[in-house]
């Protein structure tokens, strides 16, 4: 699942990176944005997901919080630290819907933070906000 | 089936799995911190993967099972063999449901109420008290809970911020206007505005007092709510609250009503510059402040708002707070957004042949003819057509309706009726999965798969088909080793096959295992006690093998992780003869087993009244039942061998069930009788009974064999209990 | 003003504000059969809400303002 070329080298499609450890969100994260025209790449942790992030640089992340190894959190913290990962934008999504949950996120570096079920048009309005691909197209 | 729902299936029975093995390591050692962890994530995980198929029972039922461990994991609960019963329970249901859903994609109608059964229970388990909230509704927001439907369809499916407004009387003198600060309320989803009381007379009325109330529920998050309320902190309460879907049933993960773009835009502004403001180090602060700009370029570019992009780049190069102001006006930008139209509420489908609803409307217009010789009929009567004429006109019309009905009450059982195959296509991965894990190679061989029966029967037949095939490959397949010493061919053969029978649906699960040892049955049977040796030595083979059906006894020493857990082959038999079916066993040692479920095609659910007599129970059908009664001795009146009693000024033969069964009179000393009022065609008849017992809603079987040829009996039942009923048909007993 | 009384017409324009709640009580007590258009309305102070609510005379002319017509509309109608 790492960089596969560009078919489309005129209309670049924005990369996502989705790190979650259930696999079935990443499988449906992945078929909502595929068929939004995103290209995605799969992490199964935060570890993962910085390695992943380190030699990809994707257009957007996508982290969940409660993971193994490394949690979500610490790992947009490490990611923030490095010069060139330090200003993607990135979305925290997990199922606890308290604010202080929302206040950890954006404390850790997130720029949005979604509850868990994201309905799908949300998810890739918000993804294609945040890449700054136009909302129609 | 998706590709997604079938992942989503996969994962959950691995991770239930994971969870059980998990809760099998706790319940050995309650202070083993990993098991509570490995437990912790596999349900976490679980809820996450549920609650992307809108089954919010499911992700309910989970999240309680995941906050109990949460309590276990902080220290403020104990690992207690109740929670560990009760995380158990969780587990069984949450694997059925999975089973369910693989078969149907829907969970079952009673699933709500068993998921809030097992909130209560944890809660019971962790010691907190059973009747609080769903986790959800937090106090003072009951409202939220009482919303109709039509109020809530906007927030369904949704976590929302939950706004209770009570302006304070003297507000409007302190420059407050609470109806203007409703208004914006960003992602207003409902506005409820409330007076507190009545209101008096336009000219008792001061306008200046504020009397109304107002309850909102808005998609914003709680703290851009409690900015938006600060200057009335004392006269708000706000709430995040989970709307549920209007419906249980599982949807794809379809768009439902979502945020507009715009609003979502607005937000994600807002929200940048809100980050601007957090606490942190200097390097934090400058690489999030990098995040955000580019994330704010980004969305103003995705919104063809590249022209304000350079106002961004100009506040970018000044202070901090000069950028927060620059965000949070580019926020207010765009047109404010329009609320979506609400997807409606799913519907329950059931998919119907065209060739059976063809058959149903040509029935329905066979109907629509008949109906039209009535009004004829009307017409002979009032003009005075003989009574003998008339009656054989309506004979004839009622013949006609009464064969209609029947065919329509059949056309109308097909359409119910679904291929069994829909039961057995779990099967060929069940018993791949099991013949792996058990190291015994196994092939299963299927057939009448397109066999029908009525859904209610399917849905009966699918646990213990399971259970069969489960059972037949756990003990009844030799290890390959002594297949091999028996000269048996290394790979066992299983197979399931189906069809139909004089009315009703057979399912046979045949292995070419070791075959059942009625001999050591027979021991199992007397060392449980559940009869003698001598009893046990009198048994044919045959008898013999139908013990394992008797709870508590399994036809092996061992009770394996695969056909353990209690649910035995008693069980089977029980959920089958609730059906109104039977199961039959045949075994020949060393050469197989065969179990044979007999089934009808549809369940004819009847309503009964019964009633004690003699210490068994019978039952009558509710609609020839009018009544209820104690009747003292002296209200009843002899003549000869007849008895009779008053039943509302008429009088009532009264017929004892004892006699009429043949059975030894009540000797018990008592002051009056239980008398049930029976209406036969227009003949009303008193039956005395021993005692009345409840109502029931059976399957009636017919009588089989020797007794089909007794007179008086509709048929048995067995009840919810396992209680065998008989049926009676007073009008062939009297 | 933000509300003109015409005759036996009230016509709503504009943002409303809580100055107005007294003159439309009177108003409203005194004229018989009172006819309100809110057409023209952008803004309703709570203050009017209460007036026309304990009044509950039917408005003639909703107001075109989103707010007020999906919100406020429905308990107008209601009294």
């Amino acid at each position: 699942m790492t960089d596969r070329p560009n078919p489309q080298p005129r209309a670049p499609q924005p990369r996502v990176l989705v790190v979650d450890d259930a696999v079935t969100v990443r499988a449906y994260t992945r078929q909502v944005l595929e068929s939004d025209g995103f290209r995605v790449d799969e992490a199964v942790n935060g570890i993962d997901g910085l390695e992943h992030a380190l030699s990809s640089t994707p257009d957007l992340l996508i982290v969940d919080i409660n993971m193994q190894k490394m949690d979500g959190y610490t790992m947009l913290r490490r990611l923030r630290q490095e010069h060139t990962l330090r200003d993607v934008p990135a979305i925290m999504i997990s199922t606890e819907s308290k604010d202080s949950d929302r206040e950890k996120a954006l404390l850790a570096g997130a720029n949005w933070y979604f509850v868990k079920p994201v309905r799908p048009a949300d998810l890739t309005a918000a993804a294609r906000l945040l890449t700054g691909r136009e909302a129609r197209s | 089936m998706s590709a997604l729902f079938e992942q989503f299936v996969l994962e959950s029975r691995e991770l239930l799995e994971a969870a059980g093995a998990a809760l099998l390591r706790l319940e050995r050692d309650p202070a083993d911190k990993a098991a509570v962890n490995d437990l912790f994530r596999a349900l976490h995980t679980l809820k996450g993967a549920t609650g992307l198929f809108d089954m919010a029972p499911f992700t309910r039922m989970v999240h309680a099972g995941e906050d109990a461990l949460m309590a276990v994991r902080d220290g403020r609960a104990a690992m207690t063999g109740d929670l560990a019963d009760r995380l158990l329970e969780l587990l069984d249901t949450s694997a059925a449901w999975v089973d369910g859903l693989e078969l149907s994609q829907s969970l079952p109608d009673d699933a709500d109420a068993r998921a809030r059964a097992q909130e209560v229970g944890l809660r019971a388990a962790l010691g907190g008290p059973a009747e609080a909230a769903d986790g959800g509704t937090p106090a003072g927001f009951a409202w939220v809970d009482e919303l109709p439907e039509a109020d809530r369809a906007k927030a369904a499916g949704r976590t929302v911020t939950a706004i209770a407004y009570d302006p304070a009387e003297d507000c409007f003198f302190a420059g407050d206007d609470p109806l203007d600060l409703c208004r914006r309320i960003p992602d207003l989803l409902l506005l409820r505005i409330e007076s507190a009381g009545a209101w008096p007379p336009l000219t008792d009325l001061d306008p200046y007092r504020c009397a109304l109330r107002f309850r909102a529920l808005s998609g914003a998050p709680k703290d851009e709510l409690t900015r938006l309320f600060r200057g009335v902190p004392d006269q708000v309460a706000l709430a995040t609250v989970a709307i549920p879907s209007p419906t249980a049933e599982t949807a794809p993960p379809a768009a439902p009503a979502s945020l507009a773009p715009a609003s979502l835009a607005t937000a994600l502004l807002r929200e940048q510059a809100r980050i601007l403001g957090l606490p942190g180090s200097d390097e934090e602060t400058a690489s999030r402040r990098a995040a955000v700009l580019r994330a704010a370029r980004n969305i103003l570019a995705a919104e063809g708002r590249n022209t304000e992009g350079a106002a961004l780049d100009r506040a970018a190069e000044g202070p901090t707070p000069a950028l927060i102001r620059c965000l949070e006006s580019l926020a207010d930008g765009p047109a404010a957004a329009t609320p979506a139209i609400p997807a409606g509420p799913a519907r329950r489908g059931l998919r119907v042949d065209a060739e059976r609803m063809d058959r149903l409307m040509a029935l329905v217009a066979e109907l629509v003819v008949a109906k039209g010789s009535l009004p004829y009929l009307a017409r002979e009567a009032q003009e005075g057509r003989s009574a003998d004429a008339l009656a054989q006109g309506i004979k004839e019309a009622h013949g006609r309706i009464d064969s209609i009905v029947g065919d329509l009450q059949d056309a109308v059982l097909r359409l119910r009726l679904l291929p069994l195959s829909r039961v057995f296509d779990p099967l060929p991965r069940l018993v791949r999965d099991t013949a792996r894990r058990l190291g015994k190679p196994v092939e299963l061989h299927l057939s009448g798969g397109e066999t029908e029966a009525d859904k209610d029967i399917l849905d009966i037949l699918g646990e213990p088909l399971l259970h069969l095939v489960r059972n037949a490959l756990d003990h009844g397949v030799e290890p390959p080793e002594r297949r091999r010493a028996a000269g048996k061919p290394e790979v066992a053969a299983i197979r399931v096959q189906a069809f139909q029978d004089s009315g009703g649906v057979v399912v046979e699960v045949s292995d070419d295992g070791a075959g059942i040892d009625a001999e050591a049955v027979r021991r199992k049977a007397v060392a449980a006690g559940a009869l003698t040796a001598e009893q046990a030595a009198a048994l044919t083979e045959s008898e013999a093998l139908r013990l394992i059906f008797l709870p508590g006894l399994s036809t092996s020493a061992t009770v394996s992780d695969l056909s353990g857990r209690g649910v035995g082959m008693d069980a089977v038999r029980g959920a089958v003869e609730q059906a109104g079916g039977r199961v039959e066993v045949a075994s020949t040692p060393g050469v197989g087993t065969r179990f044979r479920l007999v089934l009808p095609l549809t369940m004819m659910v009847t309503r009964l009244v019964t009633v004690e007599t003699a210490g068994a129970l019978y039952g009558f059908p509710v609609t020839l039942v009018t009544g209820m009664q104690r009747v003292p001795h002296g209200a009843i009146r002899r003549m000869k061998h007849a008895e009779s009693v008053v039943v509302q000024d008429a009088v009532v033969p009264l017929l004892r069930l004892r006699r009429l069964l043949n059975l030894p009179e009540d000797e018990r000393e008592r002051r009056g009788e239980a008398v049930l009022l029976v209406d036969l065609g227009g003949q009303p008849v008193a039956l005395v009974v021993d005692a009345f017992r409840e109502r029931a809603e059976v399957v009636l079987k017919p009588m089989t064999g020797l007794l089909a040829r007794l007179r008086g009996y509709a048929g048995t039942a067995v009840l919810g209990d396992g209680r065998l009923l008989l049926a009676l048909n007073l009008r062939e007993l009297l | 003003m933000p509300i003109r009384f015409e005759d036996r017409t009230a016509r709503f324009e504009g943002a409303c504000t809580v100055e107005e709640a007294i003159p439309l009580a009177e108003w409203l007590c005194a004229v018989e059969a009172p006819r309100l258009d809110l057409g023209g309305c952008t803004a309703l102070h709570t203050a009017l809400l209460q007036v026309l609510l304990a009044d509950g005379k039917p408005v003639a002319v909703p107001p075109e303002d989103a707010f007020l017509k999906g919100w406020v509309m429905p308990v107008l109608g209601k009294r």
